[in-house]
């Protein structure tokens, strides 16, 4: 039997060979990938390998450990998930997308040194905008160069922190970081825009909605991850991801709830599940990470669910605005069953899967000593219920009647949706498997009575707050309006920062223009036009007028002079004599 | 421009075709019972939890219906700061 | 019912009566309650 794999070459090589895959063998060639591929890692046991010369560097391209397994596992079912969800798809950009990114996502978990975990890290970046792209309308082109500008910026960071990294420490090695030094911090950032951190999130919300139906599936899943993955693995137990991750997850919720796009409501939920992973790697007790782990685990399931959900609706009506949907329950009762599946596990609902990983995390919190921190996120938690447990699929499905009757999703788009609601509903019913297959021993029971109690009461009196608002007329209207986010600071701030710039530095260029081009160089042009002929006028008439010539006869002589002297070889001496003191010159100033 | 294989709309004539039948919500007295059902589960988990004991981890958690209350926190939606497009370029050119 | 293709610009959600009423008391008895705990125990 051949050795494993990496397991990003199945993806990358099966991205490459999809155009050239037709016919109704296309859909079992692209299910065959991430089958394959979930094989070949079943295979794998911990260790490094993979080595490659790079330099003076070792380049580690399979480092596998409890935490790359996990996340391996996670993105090759998520992988088969979504493209058994896209077979509809004719566009092979999307297909050839889509397998890059997540080989791309694999590459990185898998990486045991900076360099290569960077290069995916930027893959992952150009494959996820054709999913962007590949919407091909005005909005959806905007947003992709948004995003790709603002990855591109956060790219920088990390490479920039990780050429420091290596300069102070000489390692290239992608293990505990911490915040000790320009290089790290740099490198916590560059994550942390991956990982949607506040005021650095915009790009989720604007980028998100805007790819297509079955692009977002991906996307949902795979950028985020990673950088919650990397921040795992280089940065536990850092106190400022407790407060961050904290932050993340209540202010979404403000967000969310006014938002009329249902799939921006649901990247607005995404950064607030990041925020409890976030969260729980910075308190980075074993509980804790174990908790953040697990949280990611079951978040790409039941996240890809909802936006699985929407994308049906979308698919079959067109329209995603909570003001156009409404009473779709009629027709599209299975649709429904699995957004409702979704909204109970990100809601956490006992035997759901949110149930056994979100508490992990507040138990670690209260188990810190951590009251402000443990009440944020006891807020979050009732807050991800009122938009993504309620909202969702109370707009999209019941609400008014919008009067459209659709068909039902297709079938394979119900297929994609069964295997992640029952997941997500095996891994709430049962946790033990996902539980040993975490980074640290497990020693957490979550069915007592107390947790279970607690949490229902949450979750049924939060719906009575939700039944409330929406009878008594005090819930938000929803309209179709733009939302003023923190993107409103990037706007503004560039556009102040321009004219900054412009009202200071443009007097400058102007003034170095005057003095250099308008100036010295065309002092420069004359002089080396014929400055020989008139330094050798100069000596010579003085010459001849103290040897008595005059009139027509020095005219004449002078001419001559000048004649001869243009003449000869001197001026283009002269030029470049000048040409070279000035670039003597401008390496003088340089220097 | 939309991708024709991404979106299709499936109303127009099959709308006809459905809106005479009837649906479960259809029926005002169907969501009364919902709501009816709704209201007596909140109240058994009220009462339930005088039968359970609890294990704090804060003292405030030990206070009987803690967990409740906390729907206070869920009572305050906010309104940020929304535009209506159609007002972009008269009083809000500012803002956006 | 609403016509399939028309553009709600806003979804507005009317008050059915008496729970308005049912609201602030729920809301003002939580608010009272909480307080008291957290005011205790903190």
């Amino acid at each position: 039997m051949t050795d494993p794999l990496p397991p990003f070459i199945l993806f990358m090589a099966g991205a490459l060979l999809v155009p050239f895959v037709t016919g109704k063998w296309k859909s079992f060639f692209l299910l065959f990938i991430p089958v394959l591929g979930l094989l070949n890692l079943l295979r794998m046991q911990e260790g490094v390998y993979w080595i490659v010369s790079f330099l003076d560097y070792h380049l580690v391209l399979g480092r596998v450990d409890r935490l790359s397994l996990l996340f391996g596992y996670i993105f090759h079912i998520i992988s088969f998930i979504a493209i058994l969800y896209a077979l509809h798809v004719k566009d092979d950009i999307q297909h050839v997308a889509g397998l890059t990114y997540a080989g791309s996502a694999l590459g990185a978990i898998f990486s045991g040194d900076l360099f290569s975990f960077f290069v995916f890290w930027e893959m992952l970046t150009v494959s996820s905008i054709f999913l962007i792209w590949a919407r091909r309308t005005e909005a959806s082109l905007a947003s992709g160069f948004r995003y790709l500008l603002v990855h591109a910026a956060g790219g920088l960071c990390l490479l920039a922190g990780i050429v420091l990294h290596v300069n102070q420490t000489g390692s290239l090695s992608f293990d505990y970081l911490g915040l000790n030094g320009p290089g790290s911090y740099l490198i916590f950032l560059g994550f942390g825009l991956n990982c949607a951190w506040p005021i650095l999130h915009p790009w989720l919300t604007d980028a998100y909605p805007e790819a297509t139906i079955t692009g977002t599936i991906f996307l949902s899943a795979f950028t985020t991850k990673v950088a919650v993955y990397a921040l795992a693995r280089a940065f536990p137990g850092t106190e400022a991801l407790i407060w961050i991750g904290a932050v993340m997850t209540a202010f979404p919720i403000f967000y969310a709830v006014i938002e009329n796009d249902l799939r921006r409501v649901l990247a607005y939920s995404l950064i607030n599940q990041v925020g409890f992973m976030v969260c729980g790697i910075g308190i980075g007790t074993a509980l804790a990470i174990n908790g953040a782990v697990c949280h990611a685990f079951n978040d790409i399931l039941f996240k890809a669910l909802l936006f699985m959900s929407m994308g049906a609706v979308m698919y079959r009506t067109g329209k995603i605005n909570g003001t156009e949907l409404g009473g779709l329950y009629r027709t599209m009762p299975l649709t429904c069953i699995f957004c409702m599946v979704g909204a109970a596990s990100i809601s956490a609902f006992p035997l759901f899967s949110g149930f056994v990983s979100k508490s992990m995390v507040m138990d670690a919190a209260a188990a810190g000593h951590m009251r402000i921190i443990w009440f944020m996120l006891l807020f979050a938690s009732a807050g991800v219920f009122h938009h993504a447990g309620i909202k969702i699929p109370y707009f999209a499905f019941f609400s008014h009647d919008s009067g459209m009757r659709p068909r039902e999703a297709p079938v394979h788009m119900l297929l994609a949706m069964g295997i992640a609601a029952f997941l997500s509903i095996f891994i709430g019913v049962y946790p033990a498997p996902l539980y040993s297959l975490l980074p640290y021993p497990v020693d957490y029971v979550p069915y007592t009575a107390p947790h279970v109690l607690g949490q229902t009461q949450l979750l049924f009196f939060s719906a009575l707050a939700f039944t409330l608002l929406l009878l008594s007329g005090i819930y938000p209207a929803e309209m179709r309006c733009i939302n003023l986010d923190a993107d409103w600071f990037y706007r503004k701030g560039a556009r102040l920062f321009y004219r900054l710039m412009a009202k200071a530095l443009n007097p400058i260029n102007e003034a170095c223009e005057q003095l250099f081009v308008n100036g010295f160089v065309r002092i420069i042009a004359h002089l080396s036009k014929d400055l020989i002929a008139r330094l050798a006028l100069i000596i010579m008439v003085t010459f001849w007028i103290t040897t008595g010539l005059r009139g027509q006869r020095l005219r004449m002589k002078k001419e001559n002079l000048y004649a001869d002297v243009m003449a000869g070889a001197c001026p283009i001496g002269i030029g470049a004599g000048a040409a070279t003191g000035f670039l003597a010159l401008v390496y003088l100033l340089m220097y | 421009m939309k991708h024709p294989s991404v979106v299709r709309t499936d109303t127009g004539s099959s709308n006809q075709q459905f809106s005479s039948k009837k649906y479960l919500f259809d029926n005002p007295r169907n969501i009364k019972i919902l709501l009816g059902c709704f209201y007596v589960s909140l109240f058994i988990l009220l009462i339930i939890e005088f039968f359970i004991s609890k294990h704090p981890h804060y003292p405030w958690e030990a206070w009987p219906e803690f967990c409740s209350i906390r729907l206070c926190g869920m009572c305050c939606p906010g309104r940020g700061r929304q535009i209506h497009p159609e007002t972009v370029g008269k009083k809000t050119r500012g803002l956006l | 019912m609403n016509l399939p293709n028309e553009e709600k610009m806003e979804l507005t959600h009317e008050p059915v009566s008496g729970y308005r009423t049912a609201f602030f008391i729920a809301i003002t008895i939580g608010v009272f309650y909480l307080g008291l705990i957290l005011l205790k125990t903190l």
